[in-house]
């Protein structure tokens, strides 16, 4: 039976009821109802930017007219309520009436293929453009004309002031003439693009030539609504412009930012469409002549936006909404009370079986001897983790992670003390010189080195899964997907739906190695090596006894300056890093400072986290050079 | 162009081909023209070894060597090897490098091989014109094609497709996936947009081992699918391939695409016209069905087989069927695996057109059109 979860993309929904049963209102209000520059986003460019799966698609989707008028004339569905609201707080609605009639244009590699035609380029993006409108009038009027809510005849446009030379080349106002014309137009420029040899740019068809320009012309729509008259503005929602060639984007970019023009537009792109300085600068860089962010357009960034924690918060009031919306779809769970998802994959932390526990001790008591570590010393440890557990808030204080806490700070305290000289007459107990202390890093780091030692889970719970997924719904909903196809085992056993933390670990762990299998993009099998090799040399300095990067490691750091040559290079590991970051195999923090450096760090994704068992708190790295990257990546 | 001459169309396989081959371009009026991949695939230089051997100096050659950014120095080595065989096979053959993607690393495959096939010079004495597709990609195979069929029909001369097969060979080849799914050039299909009623889209993919993420990413392009009918190939030379296909997309077939068991699509690994009526009869039925209700639109993805692609490629002709596709980025091959060499090739030839259908057509074909034009850039789109 179909596991919603698994799949993964909005595109193969194939009607829209099912479509806003399962979409998830929270992307309208975290990028766009909560966008310092909120008020502008229906006049100024918008640049929507983000990962692959990160829901740009279901968020041009769940905001097309067609859409937005299907769940307003259902008001007493409670999903269509949470939608209007969200929808009325990112301005689509006013008053409980649409605000905006907005239309997804697909920008497939049609349209870079105008580029390939033997023209000079301003001819080439002048084609590209007007198709692009051309299509948004008809894709506007299907929306507005769907389910026969009303007529072509009823609809009428409202010209831009100063703008009646220019209504001719549009076909007039009327929504017919505006249809016959952008048809006309439509099909002139398609027999071009689709032609396998194209025609001499003399022989070009009139009606691909003659001046079109609709999103300059058209200010508003005025259309029937509930039995009154509503005026509307326009959107056109360009999406995966990134397919088009740099300098087409350019192009069509600076003419969509004329400031004439009073036709909403927005441009979904992905990061992996930037080059790599820019996909490591997050973005903010894409080349775009005399045009000023926040002055000439805005941007809104489904990542790195923000700071990460918030982002992780964030994020998870979106996962937990959106695996609410699909687990009753489970067809093994639809005769259940379901309490939330989040129930379904509890912290409680696991437990050691008794011989587990039996063998733990006894390798603590010998790690205390192999360290020489005094009884009295040891007992000074275990006072000072008890006092760490007892005042912390985790609730993961198991007996086990105690005993790992003090193995750590013994090897810690052999480290420190290892440069004191012996007395032939004493015990050998000196203070170290740098006292010892219990807190969340050892404590992670404990955890983790039980994982080792003892198979004890590490990545369970609903934090942990949003964690590993990088902020990312897709990567999300596949995780949970094979968690809940479990759950569906358990479901048919009769068995409580709820899964233990170690079955949790398991089956993130298979699913997260199943991923990477998977992983087909440009260079996948150099990042794959990559983060295998960066993986296993952060896992072998994590499980060092004395734990010296706390939590442990899940990074390397390459220092600024030679990071900054290497992305100006033309180098195939710049390549390989970009693609690496747009397919969420690592992230980048840049200008990170440590020990008065400037660091660059590739951070593991959460998905290799959990396939190398590694832990998903940021921060700790290894300290390593591009050369040694170019080696694992080979 | 009608073809309803493929319904009867000349198709030889395996030692056919060779009878074949030896009695009709032994023929010394024959003079041919061999367009074919000069890339690391070791069955390149099989069907040029082939018609050398039979038509000696009435042979050229138009040999494509597809450029893909960074290849694997190997491959380089294996594709400069069979190179320099294809020149001493076809001495005065043209070695033309086709940059697969653009310096953005959009794939421009189609809209390159057009321009080659264009400004290359075919000799007035050309009587046949042969593309082997064995080792080209899809992405120019198929415009070749149709470009040169369409030069064929148009001088009246013949056609052939020409392919030595090796599903196996053609698993142990892994191909890493561009990450932009188009629209093969020349096969966006029939513009819908003036349609009053809805468009009824059915994608037909092509299953093929290790292309899960290829066709994943197809897949999402297409969008608003009324089905998904996947093609297995059965029968096969290995008769579970049908089996080990569908459990190698479980996950596709069932959580993804939803496909009904009852839509899947079984086309013989070695008989291209099986493909081709099978694909043709889809389309017409399909088109009876939802008459004035919906538009059909029938979506290939021909991504494994040669063989079956080739049936792909003439059910997309005369239908005029789009052909959605991604590039690859790059490929690793290993020639010493055992997989490689443990099964023969199957060969497949096809006549497309050409004076042995003249009588078959009506009218029959132009072999004494006056405007017949003579180079490419005389056409018109």
């Amino acid at each position: 039976m179909a596991n919603p979860f698994l799949r993964r993309a909005t595109e193969y929904i194939r009607d829209d009821t099912t479509f806003l049963e399962i979409v998830s209102p929270a992307p309208l209000t975290t990028f766009l109802a909560e966008h310092p520059r909120k008020a502008d986003i229906f006049d100024l460019p918008i640049r929507v930017v983000g990962a692959p799966g990160s829901g740009k698609t279901m968020l041009a989707m769940l905001a097309e007219f067609r859409l937005v008028e299907m769940i307003l004339r259902d008001p007493t569905n409670d999903t269509n309520k949470q939608l209007s609201v969200a929808l009325a707080g990112a301005g689509f609605l006013d008053d409980g009436k649409p605000a905006v009639a907005a239309v997804r244009i697909p920008m497939e590699s049609e349209y870079r293929d105008f580029w390939e035609l033997p023209y000079e380029d301003s001819v080439k993006t002048k084609l590209a453009l007007w198709l692009v409108q051309a299509r948004t009038m008809l894709g506007l009027l299907r929306g507005l004309t769907n389910g026969d809510h009303r007529r072509l005849d009823e609809i009428r446009f409202i010209a831009r002031d100063a703008s009646e030379a220019q209504l001719e080349q549009i076909g007039g106002l009327t929504a017919a003439g505006i249809r016959d014309r952008a048809l006309e137009v439509q099909r002139a420029i398609y027999s071009i693009g689709a032609s396998l040899l194209p025609p001499d740019i003399d022989k070009l068809p009139k009606a691909a030539t003659d001046p079109y320009q609709p999103f300059e012309c058209i200010q508003e729509i005025d259309i029937p609504w509930m039995g009154g008259r509503l005026t509307i503005k326009p959107l056109a929602i360009l999406d995966d412009v990134h397919a088009l060639h740099p300098d087409q984007f350019e192009q069509i970019f600076t003419a969509l930012a004329r400031r004439e023009i009073k036709f909403g537009r927005w441009l979904m792109m992905r990061l992996d469409a930037l080059s790599p300085g820019a996909v490591f600068r997050s973005a903010r860089s894409v080349a775009t002549h005399n045009l000023k962010p926040d002055r000439d357009y805005v941007d809104i960034f489904m990542q790195g936006g923000e700071s990460r924690d918030k982002e992780r918060r964030r994020f998870r009031d979106m996962a937990a909404d959106m695996a609410d919306r699909y687990l009753p779809r489970v067809t093994a769970f639809r005769n259940r009370n379901l309490p939330p998802f989040r129930r379904l994959v509890p912290d409680e932390p696991p437990r050691l079986s008794e011989a587990k526990m039996r063998e733990l001790e006894a390798l603590i008591d010998r790690d205390q001897r192999r360290f020489d570590v005094t009884p009295a010393r040891r007992a000074t440890i275990e006072e000072l983790v008890a006092g760490y557990l007892a005042g912390t808030q985790s609730g993961d204080r198991e007996r086990e992670v105690s005993l790992a806490m003090v193995r750590v700070l013994m090897a810690r305290y052999a480290n420190r003390v290892s440069d004191q000289q012996v007395s032939l007459f004493e015990d050998f107990d000196p203070e170290p010189r740098t006292p010892l202390k219990a807190n969340a890093a050892v404590a992670e780091a404990a955890r983790l080195h039980l994982q080792a030692l003892s198979g004890r889970a590490l990545h369970y719970g609903f934090d942990a899964l949003c964690d590993a997924s990088n902020e990312n719904a897709e990567l999300f909903l596949q995780l949970a997907g094979a968690l809940v196809a479990r759950m569906e085992t358990q479901a048919i056993r009769g068995r409580v739906l709820a899964l233990p933390a170690n079955a949790q670990q398991d089956v993130l762990r298979a699913k997260a190695a199943e991923i990477m299998d998977g992983w087909a993009f440009p260079f996948a099998r150099h990042v794959r090596a990559m983060v295998d090799g960066i993986a296993a040399d952060c896992r072998e300095v994590s499980l060092l006894p004395h734990a010296r990067l706390g939590a442990g490691a899940n990074a390397v750091g390459v220092l600024e300056e030679e990071m900054g040559k290497l992305l100006l290079a033309n180098d195939e590991l710049a390549l390989i890093l970009k693609y690496a970051v747009a397919h969420g195999a690592i992230e980048v923090t840049r200008n990170y400072g440590q020990g008065s450096k400037d660091w660059c760090l590739i951070e593991l994704s959460g998905v290799v986290a959990l396939s190398h068992g590694l832990t998903l708190r940021r921060g700790g790295f290894l300290e390593r050079d591009t050369d040694y990257l170019r080696e694992k990546g080979a | 162009m009608a073809h309803d001459h493929w319904e009867n169309c000349v198709a030889h396989f395996d030692a056919q081909v060779d009878v074949f081959a030896k009695e009709y371009f032994s023929q010394a009026d024959v003079h041919c023209l061999l367009v074919a991949a000069a890339g690391f695939d070791p069955r390149s230089i099989g069907i040029a070894t082939l018609l050398a051997g039979h038509l000696g100096d009435r042979l050229s050659g138009l040999f494509v060597r597809e450029e893909r950014g960074t290849p694997d120095a190997g491959l380089v080595t294996l594709a400069d090897q069979n190179a320099e065989q294809l020149r001493a096979l076809v001495p005065g053959c043209e070695i033309a490098a086709v940059d697969i993607f653009g310096n953005d690393n959009a794939p421009v495959a189609g809209a390159r091989i057009a321009s080659v096939i264009r400004d290359y010079d075919i000799a007035d004495e050309t009587t046949d014109i042969v593309l082997d597709m064995t080792a080209l990609s899809i992405g120019v195979a198929f415009p070749a094609a149709r470009l040169l069929l369409d030069h064929c029909e148009r001088r009246g001369i013949a056609f052939h497709i020409m392919i030595a097969s090796n599903p196996e060979l053609d698993d142990a080849i892994a191909s890493e996936p561009a990450d932009r799914p188009m629209a093969v050039r020349g096969f966006a299909g029939t513009d819908h947009s003036d349609a009053a009623l809805e468009i009824s889209r059915i994608w037909v993919p092509q299953l093929a081992k290790g292309r899960s993420a290829a066709l994943t990413a197809i897949g999402r392009s297409i969008r608003d699918t009324y089905k998904i009918c996947p093609v297995v190939p059965f029968p096969a030379r290995d008769p579970r391939r049908a089996d080990a296909l569908i459990a190698e997309y479980g996950t596709q077939l069932i959580d993804e695409w939803q496909v009904d068991p009852r839509d899947l699509v079984y086309v013989s690994e070695s008989n291209p016209l099986d493909c081709y009526r099978t694909l043709s009869t889809l389309t017409k039925r399909y088109a009876d069905a939802v008459d004035q209700i919906f538009v059909p639109s029938i979506i290939l993805s021909p991504v494994g087989s040669r063989v079956m692609a080739a049936g792909a490629l003439m059910a997309a002709i005369e239908h005029d069927l789009p052909v959605q596709y991604i590039e690859t980025v790059r490929y690793d091959f290993d020639p010493a695996k055992p997989a490689v060499t443990a099964a023969p090739d199957m060969r497949v030839h096809l006549l497309l057109s050409g004076p042995a259908y003249s009588e078959l057509d009506a009218p029959p074909a132009a072999t004494n059109w006056p405007s017949a034009p003579k180079t490419f850039g005389d056409e018109p789109a």
